[in-house]
């Protein structure tokens, strides 16, 4: 099996990104400070441009040493530069396939791959910048497990210095069963109603101000406060020119906020086919990720205040991996009508059944929440209490402030307490928790990885007490119910021993995970 | 919470007790020392008035915890309960906020014994277990319990599950 390189347009992306980000040095160094005499700037000149050669120099290097190898159950990364680095990931760690197609790529006809592993720290996932589309889908199906075909391992040389993330792994060639790869169906793409409902909810309509504001203090910048407050009182001056600014301006946030959301969310797709969920979205860059099935650790369904008004909700997946600020990831179509997110997780995931019928709190969780001393109220009313801030001179403003404070937070816990739902159903688990926003979580027994069960004093008295489930994400989510009945909990602690009828124990002497065959594998842990 | 699955069952070691009020002791010990060390530059540099106050609020509750925690060495000792079997660890703590966790055992990551001056000097092993995303602490056992109890789990951790 031959050792492969990236597309050597990646010297070119690569230059593309040094010159982007070096910019800010060259504007600063040679532009703002050009007459600089301070030795900083006199020296820092040189060094700015030797730095820049320099980093030119090592692309042609980096490119040609970093080389990968893909056989039948894993992958194989080597960078030869300065240090010889050897990394090998099985594909079963392997926990999504992303593709990021910018407009750099689309314009090349290349695009980009990223795998994200469940490993913690920096070698969490592994990126080819630059890749022909044939070969970045053949790496795709390769990783997903979709097509394998028997491959003899070549006995590698040892290594001066070889820092694997994982032990290497003794994989034997054996034959293992070719996979039709089964049919895609696309199971939604946004209509046009939809996109403008999401431009509405997304309140992105608003974004617009920021923007415009960032752009008239710019201009302050480049001395044009004379113009800007001239054109501002011109604006301002008669009531049919301020009448004229703000229909002009709605319009305008209205279409700006129409063109971000269709940028954003116009050109979306996910698909399925038996195993593997694919989601494509980016008019412009283009964002592609497909995961496996079996890769999904528990499913959110979140509605924030704006959503639940309008009967949206956004479906997240949890899936082991990525690095934690990446949870847009995850997420399916951020705008879908509540019945049709239901349904799609039916589409997309057999194996999970979402519950319509959930228990509610009991009247005693009601008063425990709402009599609760709220830490944040506290601290605020104390740091107000000091400050005493007047905006616009209203002496008694800080009583006011910490008044609504309070009645936020009192409508918040009503409200978490008016949608806090909880439900086991065969061996799915599902809570619902939230007040302004709201958030449900469902669960297989099989996929919480611990279970936690707690009762404060309070909670003892009143019958009540607490579960927290863990789920692997990245590294763990951990989800609360707080104050259900106490025999609730029992049952649930009770439940949860019964998962051993769902996972089968691979003994020792017993063939060993690896070795079952990549078909039984393709599972989340460890 | 009696839960039909059977209950932990396993105990500390009674000196944990002890070992738990000495390092409580200790801790407050320095606690005490500061904040005398804090009184006497209250005195020399004259802070404000409200420092003063702070120091005696300060004071009183140290010594409201220094006596609970005489108290609560011996609660702790009492709710504490563990429990291990094939599939899973059992953990059970405490009296005011009652703990109960429980870990399968596929899902240990490693498991480890540690030893301080103070357990030493009773002859005493903490054993860790970390998992994926946690890690549990039994706080204090004797060196054989404690040893058998971790080689225990090493064996039944090392087994893997897949899903059927």
């Amino acid at each position: 099996m031959s050792r492969k390189r990236n597309h050597p347009l990646m010297m070119v992306y690569e230059l593309g990104n040094l010159i982007k980000n070096s910019l800010f040095f060259f504007i600063l160094f040679f532009v703002v400070k050009a007459g600089s005499e301070a030795w900083l700037f006199v020296y820092g000149r040189y060094a700015v441009v030797g730095l820049f050669l320099l980093t030119v120099l090592c692309i042609p290097i980096k490119w040609y040493s970093r080389t990968y190898q893909l056989d039948v159950a894993s992958l194989h990364i080597t960078r030869n530069f300065f240090v010889r680095n050897q990394q090998t990931v099985p594909y079963t760690k392997i926990q999504n396939v992303q593709k990021e197609t910018k407009w750099f790529h689309r314009i090349l006809g290349m695009t980009s791959v990223t795998l994200k592993t469940s490993v913690q720290g920096k070698d969490h996932s592994i990126r080819f910048p630059v890749l022909r589309k044939e070969e970045a889908a053949s790496i795709e199906t390769k990783v997903q497990g979709k097509t394998s075909t028997p491959v003899i391992r070549v006995e590698e040389a040892a290594q001066e210095t070889e820092l694997p993330v994982f032990e290497e792994e003794k994989v034997e060639d054996e034959k293992v069963t070719n996979q039709p790869a089964s049919k895609k169906t696309v199971h939604f793409t946004p209509t046009k109603k939809e996109i403008m409902k999401a431009a509405f909810a997304s309140l992105s309509f608003l974004a617009f101000l920021p923007i415009l504001g960032s752009l008239l203090s710019k201009l302050d910048d480049f001395h044009f406060e004379k113009q800007v407050d001239g054109f501002l009182s011109f604006l301002f001056g008669s009531t049919t020119m301020l009448v004229t600014t703000t229909i002009l301006f709605v319009l305008l946030s209205g279409g700006f906020g129409i063109v971000r959301t269709v940028v954003k969310y116009g050109k979306y797709e996910i698909a399925s086919d038996k195993e593997t969920i694919f989601i494509t979205k980016g008019m412009v860059d283009e964002n592609y990720i497909s995961i496996s099935k079996d890769k999904v650790q528990a499913i959110l369904i979140e509605q924030s205040f704006m959503k639940r008004m309008m009967g949206l909700a956004t479906v997240k997946l949890v899936c082991a991996g990525g690095n934690g600020e990446e949870s847009e990831v995850s997420a399916l179509y951020p705008f879908l009508p509540v019945r049709r997110a239901c349904s799609l997780i039916e589409e997309l995931l057999p194996d999970y059944q979402l519950s319509k019928q959930m228990e509610r709190l009991p009247r005693e969780a009601f008063w425990i929440q709402m009599l609760k001393p709220s830490w944040l109220w506290m601290i605020s009313t104390g740091a107000l209490f000091y400050l005493k801030p007047e905006p616009f001179g209203l002496s008694s403003a800080w009583w006011v402030f910490s008044v609504i404070l309070l009645v936020l937070i009192m409508a918040s816990r009503a409200l978490n307490f008016y949608h806090s739902n909880y439900v086991i159903h065969d061996h799915y688990i599902q809570f619902r928790t939230g007040g302004f926003t709201t958030s449900l979580f469902l669960s297989k027994r099989s996929r919480i990885i611990e279970l936690e069960a707690s009762q404060t004093l309070f909670q003892k008295l009143l019958g009540l007490a607490s579960i927290n489930t863990v789920n692997q994400a990245n590294p763990v989510r951990h989800t609360s119910m707080a104050d259900v009945p106490a025999h609730w909990a029992e049952t649930a602690y009770q439940w949860y021993t019964g998962r051993k009828n769902e996972v089968h124990f691979v003994k020792e002497g017993e063939t060993n995970h690896e070795q079952v065959g990549l078909d039984v594998l393709r599972d989340g842990y460890r | 919470m009696q839960a039909l699955m059977e209950v932990p069952k396993q105990q500390l070691s009674k000196d944990s007790v002890k070992v738990w009020i000495i390092s409580e002791t200790i801790g407050n010990l320095i606690g005490f020392v500061i904040l005398a060390a804090l009184f006497v530059t209250d005195h020399y540099f004259s802070w404000p008035d409200w420092v003063e106050w702070l120091l005696i609020a300060l004071t009183v509750l140290s010594i409201l915890s220094t006596i609970w925690s005489f108290y609560r060495a011996s609660l702790l000792y009492k709710h504490w309960r563990y429990d291990v079997n094939e599939e899973y660890l059992q953990l059970k703590s405490g009296a005011l906020h009652e703990q109960h966790h429980i870990i399968p055992m596929t899902k240990i990551q490693s498991v480890s014994t540690h030893q301080g001056p103070l357990l030493k000097k009773y002859n005493l092993y903490s054993v860790k277990i970390n998992t994926v995303g946690s890690d549990h602490e039994i706080p204090a056992l004797p060196r054989a319990k404690a040893f058998e109890l971790r080689d225990r789990i090493a064996v039944y951790a090392k087994v893997e599950e897949v899903e059927i």
